[in-house]
Order: C-alpha cells, then sequence, then structure tokens
C-alpha cells in the first residue's frame, strides 16, 4: 500500500515571506497543529505550534520576523509512491510525526500525519481482533 | 494497570498569575507541551504550548505581560489516578483533549496523561502478542522436527 491514498491533500502552506505572527493566526483560523512552509512550489519545511512558541517564548524571535526562518531544513519529504511502511520508518528515523509528500518533480502534493494512520492501524486492528475473535466461522 | 505507570511526561506546574513567556520556558526546559495550573495546590487550568501560538503569537500578544489565567483551558477535564486505559480513552473523547491531568483524591495533579503514552503502551502489548505468535511456530518446529 502506498501513501497516496492516505496524503491529506488539503495542505495548509504558507508563503516564505510570510511573518510569524501571520502564520500563527493561519493555524488559528484553520484549526491545524502545523503548516507547510513554501517557496512558489517548493517546499521549504514544516512549521508547528510549539515551534512559534518556543521561537519567540524562549529563543527572542520577533513574531514580525519571516515564517521560514522557523522552517526546519532539510525538509523530511517522500514521495507519494511511497510504502506506507517505509514512510513509517522515515518518521521514526527523523523523529518527525508529520512528512511532506512530494511528486516525481519535488511539487508538494500533501502532508502524511501520523495522526492520520492510527486510525487506520486501529480499523485493521479490530478487524483482526473480530476475526480471531470466531476463529472457525471465518471460510479458510 | 494504573494509568500513573503508563504516563510519560513529567507533570509540570505553573501558577496562573505567571507570564506565558514562563510558562513556555518551563514547557522548553521541560520537554513537554502542556502545563497543569494550580492554585494552593489545587487543579485550575491547562495551558498547552499551541494556546502560546493561537492566544498570544497570533493576536500580537505580549508574551512577557499576558497572564497564563488569560490563555489557559479553565477546569480542564482530569482522569484520577485509579483509572484506566479505557476510561482515560473515553474522557480524552468526551473533552476533545490529547492530554490529561492525572488528580489524586485531593485534586491535586500528580502526572498527565498523554494519547501518544496510550499508543506506545498498546503498540508494546501487541509487539509483544506478535512475537508470542512466532516463538509459538518456532517452538513448534524445534519440538516436532527434533531428530528421535
Amino acid at each position: 500500500m502506498s501513501i497516496s491514498s492516505l496524503v491529506s491533500p488539503q495542505v495548509v502552506s504558507v508563503t516564505a515571506g510570510m511573518s510569524i505572527q501571520q502564520a500563527a493566526r493561519w493555524m488559528k483560523s484553520r484549526g491545524v497543529g502545523c503548516v507547510a512552509v513554501v517557496d512558489g512550489e517548493q517546499p521549504l519545511g514544516l512549521v508547528t505550534d510549539r515551534d512559534i512558541a518556543i521561537a519567540c517564548g524562549v529563543d527572542g524571535v520577533s513574531p514580525d520576523g519571516p515564517v521560514r526562518t522557523l522552517a526546519r531544513h532539510p525538509p523530511v519529504t517522500v514521495l507519494e509512491s511511497t510504502p506506507l511502511p517505509d514512510a513509517i520508518a522515515a518518521m521514526a528515523r527523523a523523529g518527525v510525526r508529520r512528512l511532506m509528500v512530494t511528486d516525481g518533480v519535488g511539487r508538494i502534493v500533501g502532508i502524511l500525519s501520523a495522526d492520520d494512520l492510527i486510525p487506520l492501524l486501529g480499523e485493521e486492528l479490530a478487524a483482526l481482533g473480530e476475526t480471531v475473535r470466531f476463529p472457525h466461522s471465518v471460510p479458510v | 494497570m494504573p494509568i500513573t505507570e503508563i504516563a510519560n511526561a513529567p507533570v509540570v506546574e505553573v501558577a496562573p498569575y505567571a507570564t506565558a513567556e514562563d510558562a513556555v520556558r518551563l514547557m522548553a526546559h521541560h520537554h513537554v507541551g502542556a502545563l497543569v495550573v494550580t492554585r494552593e495546590n489545587e487543579l485550575v487550568g491547562m495551558v498547552t504550548d499551541r494556546d502560546i501560538t493561537t492566544a498570544v503569537v497570533a493576536e500580537g500578544r505580549s508574551l512577557a505581560t499576558t497572564a497564563v489565567a488569560e490563555i489557559m483551558s479553565p477546569e480542564p477535564a482530569f482522569v484520577r489516578d485509579h483509572s484506566g486505559i479505557m476510561e482515560v480513552i473515553q474522557a480524552m473523547r468526551r473533552s476533545k483533549a490529547r492530554r490529561l491531568p492525572v488528580v489524586d483524591e485531593h485534586l491535586h495533579p500528580i502526572a498527565i496523561v498523554a494519547a501518544d503514552d496510550l499508543l506506545l503502551y498498546l503498540a508494546k502489548e501487541i509487539a509483544y502478542l506478535g512475537r508470542a505468535f512466532s516463538r509459538g511456530w518456532e517452538v513448534e518446529r524445534a519440538t516436532k522436527d527434533a531428530p528421535g
């Protein structure tokens, strides 16, 4: 199973020149905890609500500064054709719970979030639970 | 399994009159995303890193002068220290919160349980179950195929 069907196509992206405060407003109004910072169609990296809180509250970064300075470089990206286990492994390696998903020419097509995978795995596990609960009624 | 044995994050307290800057410094120092707000040892609110971003930075307010009491979620949902996993999951669903304070009989917060903690715990159980299945086949092969 590739990740293409699991990618959230509604990417909340902000442009590299947008201010940190504006990006925070976007996150608030769209109810998301993470935005993709893009330069044209090229992904620069993801910025989370926590990144903004720590930058402004601890590191002394001005909310008027450009949000691109908070984008994590290099962005952790996977191709949309990546198999799901490989994408999960990429999250584990990088210690992130969201990946930018790109097409063959490096354009961002969506974000794969660990949060979206848990209900999917939960459904599969629940279906397996039903199967093993009544083993003799399952046709071989 | 009491929930206090599954909750991994340290419980970090902050006073309602502390500033948003104090709060976020505590979050960074302790590597947590949420603080419990207490008054005289009693739970009165929760404040998260997201609150800092959406209620302070997004609104153009100053972190140095905004009080935690102004941005916290007051009277947060909580679970008791003897709560079980299902009880905690149901409380999270009801309150739409991914993190809940765990309190003792005096309403004093003694832990924070996060959805991440539950996921890790369940994943470990499933991994052990998978190992048990695979070990079962190994044992059968070893005994049935053994010579004599």
